[in-house]
């Protein structure tokens, strides 16, 4: 069983100390501008500690309460559209289930006329082991040589 | 003063819509991702790592398309033939590369009886690889996997169920994980392909219709393919334009987050803005070229994805109007002084920063399920909003035009990605 950890290439260390800090400090920076983007649901929490935190407050509960049921309603009524889609598309989808049934098998003559080759050479070239294939200018079958069979 | 006041007021909406779409979308994309979580993730018994029993184990195809990879494809290529199910086959596809991946996969073959070797002569380009593998496979059942990518031995399994259970389903597409995670911006990507690209493939396959398939690690039907003519070799990213061909024929795409991939993705700004710059300049080129044929009734399921994609590109150009906007107005005391500003901290901030708080947890919640420790990347998080919506507003104001003025009749060919920082062997 492959072992996910293996896979995954953290090579952190091949980049230099300075970088690492870097990076590091630089996001946990973001991070504060984050908390003082949100700082007017951090105050009353740390008002609770003890910790007064000062700041011009732009914040209008009224409007954000708003905002918030704004947005809920949006979003209700975009979700509830979609959910209508799906169950349209579910219905069409049941409704057309047997649609492309009939079609449940490439015929090889198909697959050979489509990509303008002949049937028994197509064939042999899908048992071969090894294929060297030349292509014209626009894209048919010029070439094949086909080697070893599997 | 009319003017002005109806200016203001043209940039008071502006500003709603630049602040408020995100947000929206943050909601939209975690109320779909908790459905189908709820609906289907959280019912499975086991993990990923205990594939369900299938009725019948028919002949796959494992086709892994190479130019290049030397460094990587004998890892690949081990990873597949350890796949745990009985009857696969490894057809690697050399695409005219210049390295040694062709002599690395001649050896290889003769190491591993399964692995069959395709070499085309000269660069064709990924979708022209996969046509030839298409074309090379016997098998109905066929599995892609990028050259520099390491399959999950058990995804073969679960992405055939869908294919096994469902007729009308003509793709599966699989969940990709990120190996390199050194730098910072390797850190930001776990979390943007956890709490953006985890979350919108859940949501679109809860909604109905998927934007892309991820090309990393996809399964197709070979039926579905040869309905809709296989990958364009014209498209720049023929992931996306195989995903739209499938279901504008009428054929389900799903989403299957058992299957793992784990893949190298670029650790370098440059490389990371050439391979999103690409995806940008793909998604448009797809919308462009499919644009007309998408007003039939027939195509109504397709109308999401492109109402989507249209208002999230004309967001970014608002981004970037407001931003010539607000440096044109500095030069202009008095209407200056009439903007109202938004204060921080304040009510919008307040907003922001508990959305982006309840997307990450969630985001990461559902992760768990599939690699353990992932929380550790919530610190690193903070920085994916800014990252990721500035990246997208770049990408997509350059990649538009680009998609729009490129000779569509070129061959799109492969371009070495930034594949991170790599383990010293």
């Amino acid at each position: 069983m492959m072992e996910n950890n293996t896979l995954i290439i953290d090579n952190s260390g091949l980049l230099s100390k300075t970088t690492l800090v870097i990076q590091a400090i630089v996001t946990l920076i973001f991070w504060c501008s984050w908390g003082y983007l949100a700082l007017p649901l951090i105050s009353p929490l740390t008002n609770l500690l003890g910790i007064d935190i000062t700041y011009h407050n732009h914040f209008d509960t009224p409007l954000f309460i708003g905002l918030l049921i704004t947005m809920i309603l949006v979003s209700v009524y975009v979700v509830g559209t979609m959910i209508i889609w799906s169950l349209y598309n579910l219905l069409l989808h049941r409704r057309g289930r047997n649609i492309q049934k009939s079609i449940n098998q490439t015929l090889h003559c198909d697959l050979a006329g489509y990509f303008g080759v002949k049937t028994n050479e197509l064939s042999t070239w899908q048992q071969a082991k090894t294929l060297n294939i030349e292509l014209s200018g626009t894209g048919s079958v010029q070439y094949v040589q086909a080697s070893e069979m599997g | 003063m009319v003017m002005e006041v109806d200016f203001l007021n043209i940039l008071d909406y502006m500003l709603m819509f630049a602040f408020y779409y995100p947000l929206l979308m943050a909601y939209i994309w975690m109320g779909g991702a908790t459905h189908y979580f709820i609906r289907w993730e959280s019912k499975q018994h086991g993990t990923f790592m205990t594939p369900p029993t299938l009725s019948s184990y028919p002949s796959v195809s494992l086709m892994v398309p190479c130019h290049n990879e030397g460094d990587n494809v004998e890892e690949t290529i081990q990873a597949l033939t350890e796949q745990n199910y009985p009857n696969i086959e490894v057809i690697a596809i050399n695409d005219g590369s210049t390295d040694n991946t062709g002599e690395i996969l001649d050896q290889l073959a003769t190491r591993y009886p399964r692995l069959r070797v395709v070499h085309l002569i000269e660069n064709q380009g990924k979708a022209m690889a996969l046509r030839m593998g298409a074309m090379a496979s016997p098998n109905e059942y066929l599995v892609c996997v990028d050259g520099d990518a390491l399959l999950d031995p058990n995804a073969t399994t679960w992405m055939i169920k869908h294919l096994l259970d469902s007729p009308n389903v003509g793709a599966v597409t699989g969940n990709p994980r990120i190996r390199t995670r050194s730098t910072l911006l390797g850190k930001i990507q776990v979390g943007e392909f956890s709490s953006i690209i985890g979350l919108i493939k859940r949501a679109q396959r809860v909604y109905g219709q998927i934007f892309t398939i991820s090309g990393v690690i996809a399964a197709f039907r070979k039926s579905a393919l040869q309905d809709v003519g296989y990958w364009s070799v014209d498209a720049i990213t023929e992931d996306i334009d195989i995903s739209w061909k499938l279901q504008m024929a009428k054929w389900e795409i799903r989403f299957e987050p058992n299957a793992l991939c784990w893949i190298l993705m670029p650790e370098t700004l440059s490389g990371l803005w050439k391979q999103r710059l690409r995806w940008a300049q793909g998604g448009m080129e797809v919308v462009s070229k499919y644009f007309k044929h998408l007003f039939h009734w027939q195509q109504r399921r397709m109308w999401i994805l492109v109402v989507e994609y249209f208002v999230s590109a004309l967001w970014a150009y608002t981004i970037i109007a407001l931003f010539i906007i607000w440096l044109v107005i500095q030069f202009m005391p008095e209407t200056a002084n009439n903007l109202v500003i938004h204060k921080i901290p304040g009510t919008t901030s307040v907003a922001l920063v508990l959305t982006c708080l309840l997307q990450f947890a969630l985001s990461l919640f559902i992760d768990a399920r599939y690699e353990r420790g992932i929380g550790k990347y919530y610190y690193w998080m903070v920085w994916f909003p800014l990252a990721y919506w500035l990246l997208n507003v770049f990408t997509t104001i350059v990649g538009i035009p680009k998609a729009l003025f490129r000779d569509r009749k070129a061959r799109a060919t492969w371009v070495s990605p930034d594949r991170g920082i790599r383990r010293i062997k």
